[in-house]
């Protein structure tokens, strides 16, 4: 009922360590928000859009464009006239509305929107939330933290679930009582409408923690002794071989910026 | 006990972000209602499920639908529940103790209104210029009046309906 961007696949990017995937995506977007060169934006850019067809296909492009599509061109429409600077391209009514440096401004701010969104893309097709949250705990998140996201993930459907359900019953009530689900709905109508649906939503996810916490007690979780524990992502050959990748693509990235700045 | 309070109220956040959408026949957009369960955490559980359901719900309704956006929603969304709840904790004088309803709830909300917009108008600012980022502040606005409004008359409906919920407090 809720996807997410993931996908499975055996593609090199889906073997790639998840790790160590989250490293480089945590630096591209660091670089993508520095000060430097449009050229080294666009190298950035063009890195990522040639993993993503590498690894993927041409067409996973399109989503993520589609989802900013509309920043995009705020991005495009606001950017030029906040920047008066250097020579004028167009000018209306004595205002310059598009100058150079509105220019290489909006450009600038394309180039990093794009390039953040793709990267966040590559990484979310590719890397399943259970790994996302291994890393995450290799990387010394703690495990109690780890283990309310993943019980939290795990409930998302059944509280989805429980949303339609309710939704369901209140519209029948509502059935009985007259038409009021008929005609052109006002927010604040809709509003007040929603009020008791939320409250039954709220109060029957609630009264589930206490039978969560119980399940949870009975694992063990909280005693001193541990019961269980998480899974460790591999480690050895694997592991040593995609960090010298990414230790490679992170010089690289790291020697253009400063070339760049 | 308190994973399993996190655990639910971020699915519930996440859940709600995702699912529910209330539509503007002005402006053919819509807002969401997870600015609501922030402030329904705020009000009734306390300011540590609050920063931590609301910055986790929020991020993880951003991975489902606009991944960029989910590491500012993480901090920003947990900032607003933190300090609305920190606000609205303040106790009452004798006299109004017994009330439901505590006049530091809209100062709380109040609170938590400006660190979401001055936190998402800084954050879109960096990232894609002031001028698009301004367009989305009166939207960002209207969500978290909006939002405040339904979680105060939510917290005070599920108080008075399911009184054990003032025991999950942390």
């Amino acid at each position: 009922m809720i996807g997410t961007f993931y996908r499975p696949g055996r593609t090199f990017l889906h073997r790639f360590d998840p790790r160590c995937k989250l490293v480089l995506l945590l630096l591209f977007v660091v670089l993508f928000l520095l000060p430097l060169r449009l050229a080294f934006y666009a190298g950035c850019l063009l890195a990522v859009v040639l993993l993503i067809l590498a690894g993927l296909k041409a067409r996973e492009l399109l989503p993520p464009l589609r989802l900013i599509g509309a920043i995009l061109l705020l991005v495009v429409v606001l950017t030029p006239p906040l920047h008066r600077q250097g020579p004028v391209y167009v000018r209306v009514l004595g205002w310059p509305l598009l100058t150079a440096a509105g220019v290489r401004e909006t450009v600038r701010l394309l180039l990093r929107l794009a390039g953040i969104t793709l990267a966040f893309f590559v990484f979310l097709r590719t890397t399943s939330p259970e790994e996302l949250l291994l890393s995450l705990r290799w990387f010394g998140l703690p495990f109690h933290a780890v283990l309310a996201l993943q019980i939290a993930l795990q409930y998302i459907p059944t509280v989805g679930d429980l949303y339609l359900q309710v939704v369901e019953a209140h519209r029948l009530r509502r059935c009985e009582q007259g038409p009021l689900a008929a005609g052109r709905r006002r927010l604040r109508r809709t509003v007040k409408e929603l009020l008791p649906v939320l409250t039954s939503i709220l109060i029957l996810a609630i009264r589930r923690i206490t039978l969560l916490a119980m399940a949870l007690e009975l694992r063990g979780v909280g005693l001193k002794t541990r019961r269980t524990s998480y899974a460790t992502l591999p480690a050895g050959r694997s592991l040593l071989r995609d960090a010298l990748i990414a230790a490679a693509i992170a010089g690289a990235a790291l020697a253009a910026a400063v070339v760049f700045t | 006990m308190r994973i399993a309070v996190v655990a639910v109220l971020t699915a519930v956040t996440a859940v709600l972000t995702v699912l529910v959408r209330i539509p503007v026949p002005a402006t053919k957009g819509y807002f969401n209602l997870g600015d609501t369960v922030i402030y329904f955490c705020a009000f009734s559980l306390g300011p540590v499920t609050a920063l931590l359901a609301g910055g986790a719900g929020t991020a993880i309704a951003d991975l489902i639908g606009y991944p960029t956006f989910a590491p500012i929603s993480l901090f920003v969304h947990g900032l607003q529940g933190l300090a609305a709840a920190l606000i609205a904790g303040i106790p009452l004088g004798k006299a109004r103790r017994r009330r439901p309803f505590s006049p530091y709830w809209l100062a709380g909300a109040g609170a938590g209104t400006l660190i979401m917009c001055a936190g998402y108008l800084g954050a879109e600012t960096v990232m894609y210029g002031f001028g698009p980022a301004l367009t989305e502040l009166p939207f960002n606005l209207v969500q978290n009046v909006i939002g405040a409004a339904v979680g105060i008359s939510l917290s005070l409906a599920v108080r008075k309906a399911y009184p054990p919920v003032e025991e999950l407090r942390w």
